[in-house]
């Protein structure tokens, strides 16, 4: 005796854990694009990480600089939060000596550009992180 | 490098996918989003370019 063919409900199945969106912007700020990869979004996980990362490492042997915090230089401050915003990116490139900053090449606010932009670009990053841990976005 | 043509083209390349990324969830529009944001960048630049140089070049 056959059986009937009825679909199996998505709603009896038990949806996949992923993280909160504390986790998942935190993961996201650390590195570019493994917010995505918890949310399950590997593609595009690949295409933010395949992106900033180059553009912070252009941005660096274009002679950028990576700015210390300095509350009495108010441009400097925002340069160097929005390099923060690359996590251990920032963290790995400081710990390696790079980013002292070329001033007298050509490329040096081509470099610093791309440091700054690098990091603001991964703050969008992180709000779209966000969103699909909240579920605003589907995933 | 030291072409500021260079430079304008590694900026819009990587700045376009990621946009395109956020903005596009399949991979077909987000490829089609990446191609008109890059050539809107590189394309505003020259633009924008030639008539600052006409007008005060």
């Amino acid at each position: 005796m056959a059986l009937p063919k009825t679909p199996i409900s998505n709603a009896s199945m038990p949806a996949p854990a992923r993280p909160s969106v504390a986790v998942t912007c935190a993961l996201a700020w650390v590195f570019p694009g493994v917010g995505h990869l918890v949310q399950g979004q590997a593609g595009k996980a690949l295409v933010f990480g395949a992106t900033l990362l180059p553009m912070y490492a252009f941005g660096l042997w274009f002679g950028g600089q990576l700015f210390p915090f300095e509350g009495g230089e108010p441009l400097v401050l925002l340069a160097s939060g929005a390099q923060w915003m690359m996590g251990a990116v920032r963290l790995l490139a400081g710990w390696a000596g790079l980013g002292h900053g070329d001033v007298v090449a050509a490329s040096y606010e081509y470099g610093n550009t791309f440091l700054i932009v690098a990091g603001l670009l991964n703050v969008l990053v992180m709000f779209d992180a966000s969103d699909l841990a909240r579920g605003r976005k589907a995933s | 490098m030291t072409s500021h043509l260079g430079f304008m083209l590694v900026f819009a390349a990587l700045v376009s996918p990621v946009f395109a990324a956020l903005h596009r969830e399949d991979l077909a529009s987000g490829a089609r989003f990446a191609g008109r944001l890059f050539g809107a960048l590189v394309g505003g630049a020259l633009v924008l370019s030639w008539v600052l140089y006409l007008a005060f070049g």
